[in-house]
């Protein structure tokens, strides 16, 4: 090292990153997560009883944010729209993942034909409108949860695809990879000991961020009118039908618009503070 | 230069096929028969028989894909299932408000972002630097329809600075449509500032650090000639190679700033042919999203071709 | 008379929350129409040196102690905005990476027309016709046709060529050239050389050339300056130098030096490298690679006068008369 590189490095370091990002985040998901499970338990009301008796109620006491057109309790329906949100953003990343993982390490891993073909189809997945193929996929899938998930997982797919096949194929030839083939290993122990762990940092970066699209498609899905059937409750859902009445009730699409934005927030600043970390330069 | 273009031309064209494929697959793939979900299950069998002799869908699949392709060849997309009107003509009514959308929110997301990111970049680390960082994060935190109905409710509903419907002005009263425009563009400007701005301050991050800056400094370049002159010429071409990618992003959010802002547009066209299960309407819809992004590449690479002098003459 | 005095001069660079002398009492000067080489291996401070001259020092590095004098200004402390009037104007300066030292998207012409018109006040067209000039002055085949030209056109010794012209642009007093031939093939680098040299012969510019061929050293400077480790450790004419080193590095760097009227018994080689910044010693700094070092190696060596007002001096306590028992008393 000359010292030259001593002084860059130490220019560098004069800038951090916060891990603050990553504690606020964490913070931030840890609570939405434990009030999307304790939702049940917590929810003041029954998200799906309607009273006609409270339609449009302010927000009181009783009904922490107020009714909706059919008298139901918006707490309690923003609790039960981030279950919904949140499992399917967890799944459909998670499936992503897997399947993106699994095939771009194929793909890097085989090289030749294979990884020719595989590129090329994922080319043509991603210079598609992420959103509009969302859309199309949904609705020709029909409605419902799992196909949800299944149209949000096709859609990050090229994001694990792309990062899975590039580390596969510098890795694939590596020294230390010929000697696992010299020593006879099949190829199924190479890359299940040797590629897999390799990528994994990189992997869960990049799914921390996907989860923040994955949330945004969903909601979205759901704003259009794509997203869990009703009665469900989703977060999308509840800021369309506030839209519906935003002249005369705005609290009703504010409300779950908050609640969308908390679970970016904590998203986004989760997945960029893990990425600074991992960063060795430290400043994007 | 010209070589360049053609050649990345060339490489366009399988795409443009493959993607024009995968429409036809597509709209053919769903489950259940067209004509059933059009003429309802009561239908008489004559009735489902005429309909898909008219449509075609009597004929062999790849007779049906031959007579796709060779349509579309001569710029014919059909007619719609439902409204027999032709495809392209409803597309064509719609496309220069998606387009214009699209544009004007390019347009503001680089005009806001670039100097955004630029300033940040330059305090690294200073109180500059983290407002903007912070602001960023709101911007890649917001679903672009969260922002629209949050905007429509701010400026439309209760300031009343622009109309709440911005649905098609003729382009006989530049006025209006431009009021329309204003606030749907905004609100997809906004959202790509926050990529825009993170781009370029990693980008100028690294440029500022490049030998070429350190022979401009020491020449005695003033320090704001070589950040917003030197530096910035290079992260432009980040900057250009991002809004290429992004461009996709883009047409998403349109479609939900259309459905907020209430405009015509490609977008809202997709959702009532699904609505509507309107397969001609849908599979034309495809092409022309395809054809869309094909051209932005191609205008990306037209942009960098100008940006970057290496594009030129190698 | 001189162009550049350095005296007394310490750079300091905060590393690690620890302050570390990147240069300690460094002192020389460069007359007019001079050329001084610098020499000594990598992370012996000559870039160092040549930014805190320029005043274009990292974040983390600053100008603790010392002077730096241009013709009868000191310039050590001069603001950034004085600084731009000054570099480029009087101080031109050329890199070791020719590849990287341009802007790619900028054409070569404006490269060099640039300083014409911030330091010269030269209009559009005046400094058009300047810089074709200074093309066909460093030997730019095609100059006025190149003009419009990007530097990815160019080779390595036609865009270092570039670099020539844009630092001699405004006739500057000092010309910094720091390893201007280290990235650059053999033939290309005589080349180079021979410019410089015609450049400088041609005005009353002085020089400091920075390098660490000794070589280069012999063939085109007047007056050597050898560092180590941030220390001037011998300043000498370089006849001096390659007659009679006096510091146990200079000598060992001849040494290595393959030569067949020099006797090569004491040191071929010098084993061992520069100690990082934060680990190097408080006294002399080679003194873990010296073969005559003593206990009193571990205080600052004072500089010592050689000869008789040759300026011939060296910083080494086996000059000092008595120095070996200077420690015990």
């Amino acid at each position: 090292m000359t010292h030259s590189t001593e002084v860059k490095r130490a220019d560098r370091k004069a800038y951090k990153p916060g891990r603050i990002a990553i504690i606020i985040g964490a913070t931030i998901i840890a609570v939405v997560l434990l009030a999307a499970i304790l939702a049940p338990w917590i929810a003041p009301h029954d998200p799906y009883v309607q009273s006609m008796l409270a339609r449009f109620r302010p927000p009181s006491a009783e009904y922490w944010l107020g009714t909706d057109r059919f008298g139901r309790d918006t707490f309690s329906r923003i609790l039960y729209g981030l279950r919904i949100t949140l499992w399917t953003a967890a799944a459909s990343t998670a499936l992503a993942m897997v399947g993106g993982t699994a095939i771009g390490i194929l793909s890097g891993y085989c090289g030749g034909r294979v990884d020719r073909w595989l590129s090329a189809a994922n080319d043509l997945l991603m210079s598609f409108p992420q959103m509009v193929a969302g859309i199309i996929i949904v609705a020709l899938l029909g409605p419902g949860v799992t196909n949800l998930i299944i149209a949000i997982a096709i859609t990050a797919f090229p994001a694990f695809y792309r990062m899975a096949r590039s580390a596969a194929l510098a890795l694939r030839d590596r020294d230390y990879i010929d000697a696992c083939r010299v020593l006879g290993y099949s190829d199924t122990r190479i890359v299940a000991r040797h590629i897999l762990p390799e990528t994994m940092d990189d992997m869960i970066i990049i799914a921390t961020l996907w989860l923040a699209t994955a949330v945004r498609t969903e909601s979205s899905l759901a704003f259009i009118g794509l997203g869990a059937p009703p009665p469900a409750a989703t977060l999308g859902g509840l800021v369309r039908e506030g839209f519906d009445n935003l002249l005369d009730y705005p609290g009703l699409a504010i409300w779950p618009s908050l609640a969308i934005l908390v679970v970016m927030i904590g998203l986004n600043l989760m997945g960029d503070g893990l990425r600074d970390a991992n960063d060795p330069r430290a400043s994007a | 230069m010209l070589g360049y273009f053609a050649q990345r031309a060339l490489t366009l064209i399988p795409t443009l096929f493959a993607v024009l494929t995968l429409a036809f697959v597509l709209v053919r793939i769903v489950p259940g028969d067209p004509a059933l979900i059009i003429l309802g299950d009561q239908a008489s069998p004559e009735a489902i028989a005429r309909f898909h002799q008219e449509t075609g869908l009597d004929q062999p699949i790849w007779r049906q894909y031959l007579a796709f392709l060779s349509e579309l060849a001569q710029g014919d997309l059909g007619v719609s299932m439902i409204s027999n009107r032709p495809v392209l003509t409803s597309i064509m009514e719609v496309l220069p408000y998606t387009l214009e959308l699209s544009f004007a929110g390019v347009f503001v997301g680089v005009a806001l972002g670039v100097p955004l990111g630029v300033i940040a970049a330059r305090s690294n680390g200073g109180w500059t630097d983290w407002a903007v960082r912070i602001f960023t994060l709101g911007g890649l935190s917001f679903p672009a329809f969260v922002s629209a109905v949050m905007m429509l409710l701010v400026f439309s509903v209760w300031l009343g600075w622009f109309p709440v419907i911005s649905s098609g002005k003729p382009i006989t009263d530049p006025a209006g449509r431009l009021m329309s425009l204003a606030l749907p563009a905004i609100n997809l400007g906004l959202v790509m500032m926050a990529y825009v701005a993170r781009v370029t301050r990693g980008g100028m991050m690294n440029i500022m650090r490049a030998d070429y800056i350190r022979t401009a400094r020491a020449k005695g370049v003033p320090r704001r000639r070589i950040v917003w002159k030197h530096a910035l010429r290079n992260v432009l071409l980040a900057v250009v190679t991002f809004t290429g990618l992004y461009f996709s992003v883009l047409i998403g959010n349109s479609v939900l700033t259309e459905i907020v802002f209430n405009r015509p547009g490609l977008g809202k066209l997709v959702i009532g042919a699904l609505e509507r299960r309107d397969y001609t309407l849908l599979q034309g819809l495809v092409v022309a999203y395809a054809i869309l992004v094909v051209l932005v590449n191609a205008l990306t690479d037209l942009c960098y071709g100008v940006v970057d002098p290496r594009v030129k003459t190698s | 008379m001189t162009v550049l005095r350095i005296d007394k001069l310490r750079t300091t660079l905060r590393l690690g929350g620890r302050d570390c002398d990147a240069l300690r009492e460094v002192s020389f000067s460069v007359a007019e129409g001079e050329t001084l080489a610098i020499v000594g291996e990598s992370g012996c401070g000559k870039s160092m040196l040549a930014m805190s001259i320029m005043g274009l020092l990292p974040a983390v590095a600053r100008i603790s102690e010392g002077r730096v004098i241009l013709g009868s200004r000191a310039i050590e402390a001069e603001p950034e905005s004085r600084m731009e009037k000054i570099r480029g104007a009087e101080i031109g300066m050329i890199f070791q990476e020719p590849m990287t030292a341009l802007n790619p998207v900028f054409t070569v012409g404006s490269q060099i027309a640039e300083p014409l018109r911030d330091h010269l006040g030269l209009s559009k067209s005046e400094a058009r016709k300047t810089a074709i000039e200074l093309m066909e002055r460093v030997r730019i085949p095609a100059a006025a046709s190149r003009f419009e030209s990007y530097p990815h056109e160019f080779s390595g010794g036609m865009r270092q060529r570039v670099v020539i012209a844009l630092a001699i642009a405004c006739r500057p007093k000092l010309l910094i050239a720091d390893e201007p031939t280290t990235a650059l093939d053999v033939t290309v680098q005589r080349q180079i050389l021979d410019l410089l040299d015609t450049l400088q012969e041609q005005g009353e510019m002085g020089m400091l050339l920075i390098t660490h061929n000794l070589a280069i050293v012999a063939g085109h400077a007047d007056r050597v300056v050898v560092m180590y480790g941030g220390d001037v450790v011998e300043t000498a004419t370089v006849r001096d130098l390659f007659r009679a080193p006096g510091h146990p590095y200079a000598r060992a760097l001849l040494a290595s030096l393959p030569r067949v009227d020099r006797d090569l018994s004491e040191l071929a080689s010098i084993p061992g490298r520069v100690p990082p910044l934060a680990m190097l010693p408080d006294g002399c700094r080679f003194i873990d690679r010296c073969p005559h070092a003593m206990d009193i190696c571990n205080r600052m060596p004072p500089t010592v006068e050689l000869g008789e007002g040759q300026g011939h001096t060296v910083r080494c306590w086996l000059h000092v008369e008595g120095g070996e028992h200077a420690a015990d008393g």
